[in-house]
């Protein structure tokens, strides 16, 4: 399993990810992409005039597509993470999610947080800036 | 109709069963109607629609910049 962010969620709703693993994303990181596609002075006002499909596709998308986990099952991973580590809401779930079910996370370069990649070295999670 | 057999782990055949008797419903009926519910909220997405996720995924990161900054929660820390 891969896990991805807003930015590749969207990259693999668009077909071009490429790869023939699992794809998925945390709720957090599609919470971020439905926000956005619904701000209509910035990304929302992209969508408009197209097909009620698409912001129906982006919020339940296929799932041999992009699934979405849920985060009830690493809600305690996740909060021991955020106290070890120091980390917030967002960044807890990624690191939860993917020790949890031995995924690799790869993130936009834009949405590698600044201690990321030395917390995910620490609990084995291996990160791919794509 | 037509006849089909499904392999089912315990933990789904007992999960179904009390959600069939619950809805007074059979096993059949149930899992006709969960498929239902499943393939009706499941848009396929077409060429078009790979597209303006695609013109969408372009921008994304310059459109949203800054939006989750002041999201204690949701913010990527720098």
């Amino acid at each position: 399993m891969i896990i991805v962010d807003d930015k590749l969620s969207l990259e693999a709703l668009a077909g071009r990810l490429g790869t023939n693993d699992v794809v998925a994303t945390t709720w957090a990181f599609h919470f971020r992409l439905l926000r956005a596609l619904e701000d209509q002075t910035r990304l929302g006002r992209l969508t408009r005039g197209s097909t009620a499909q698409l912001p129906r596709a982006a919020a339940e998308p296929p799932e041999a597509i992009l699934q979405v986990l849920d985060p009830r099952v690493i809600t305690a991973e996740a909060a021991d993470l955020a106290a070890r580590q120091g980390l917030n809401l967002i960044a807890a779930e990624l690191v939860a999610s993917a020790v949890h079910y031995g995924a690799t996370v790869h993130l936009s370069r834009p949405n590698v947080g600044r201690r990321w990649p030395e917390v995910m070295a620490a609990e084995g999670v291996t990160l791919r800036i794509v | 109709m037509h006849r089909t057999n499904l392999y089912l782990t315990d933990e789904q055949e007992r999960a179904l069963d009390a959600r069939a008797r619950a809805e007074g419903v059979s096993r059949s009926a149930l899992v006709r109607s969960i498929i239902d519910r499943e393939l009706a909220m499941t848009p396929a997405i077409d060429v078009e629609m790979e597209k303006l996720f695609g013109e969408l995924a372009d921008v994304y990161h310059e459109s949203t910049n800054g939006m989750f900054d002041a999201d204690a929660d949701l913010r990527i820390e720098k």
